[in-house]
């Protein structure tokens, strides 16, 4: 049982909720906060049942942010779009951003620009940006599922790819596999 | 921040090779406009929000087309 909490951006939930060990996720989680943002994006997909599921059940919150919250992802955005080398982000992944850096947050997401904004701003340094490939490491290096050797390890980020049509860069893949691994062999 | 931003253009560049390599460039060709338009802006840049307006179509709709045109999500 894990007592960390995310806060899940709209293109990380329509791929995470097309996989079919999606539910592992409350594992890693304790919960899940969703930006009313995210919630009117994800409305009109398949992903809409599961979403409605986890916040029937109190594991997703719905999130509603102040003006001043909408506010410094404002800020964000523009910060973002004043940087020429970086990616753009929008509101919600802003918003998503914000969120990590004042509460500690874990943010899900697959933007681009928001894994930019982790790595290139000095002040967004210290929140945790986590793609699937992230949380995938995480259950595996934990042994959350049934995955014991090599091939079975690479068979769950396989399984993730085909499920959801979502692709690991194959240095990225090959450095996760990697490093659960080591982990296996230190615990 | 140099070797940063070299790496970045690097993970942009295979990204954007990844989604070519994998879309079903004949279904693509099939879509009327602005679709096909929204495919091939997605397949160049990864900006799923964009393409999304571009299509007129709300994201989690276009999320579904990219499956369809087999471009898969690259992070």
């Amino acid at each position: 049982m894990s007592h960390s909490i995310a806060v899940a951006d709209t293109c990380f939930i329509l791929d995470w909720a097309s996989f079919s060990l999606r539910d592992l996720m409350r594992k890693v989680f304790s919960a899940v906060f969703l930006l009313e943002d995210v919630l009117a994006e994800v409305r009109s997909s398949p992903a809409v049942e599961w979403v409605a599921d986890n916040l029937a059940s109190g594991y997703f919150t719905l999130f509603t942010p102040s003006p001043d919250k909408r506010r410094e992802a404002e800020q964000l955005v523009e910060l973002v779009a004043t940087r020429p080398h970086m990616r753009r982000i929008e509101i919600p992944e802003a918003l998503c951003l914000t969120l990590g850096k004042q509460k500690g947050y874990i943010v899900l997401t697959e933007n681009t620009g928001a894994l930019m904004v982790a790595d290139m701003i000095q002040e967004y340094s210290a929140v945790k940006v986590w793609r699937a490939l992230e949380l995938l490491k995480e259950i595996a290096a934990r042994k959350l599922a049934a995955i014991q050797t090599r091939s079975q390890l690479l068979h769950l980020f396989q399984r993730y790819e085909h499920e959801t049509k979502h692709k690991f860069p194959r240095r990225d893949l090959e450095e996760a596999i990697r490093e659960v691994i080591e982990k296996w062999r230190g615990s | 921040m140099e070797r940063k931003l070299e790496e970045w253009r690097r993970r942009l560049e295979e990204a954007r090779r990844i989604r070519e390599e994998h879309a079903d460039w004949s279904f693509i060709q099939r879509q009327p406009q602005p679709l096909k338009a929204a495919l091939l802006y997605y397949i160049k840049t990864g900006d799923i929000r964009i393409a999304a307006r571009i299509a007129q179509q709300p994201i989690a709709r276009f999320r579904e087309l990219l499956r369809e045109a087999n471009i898969p999500t690259v992070s």
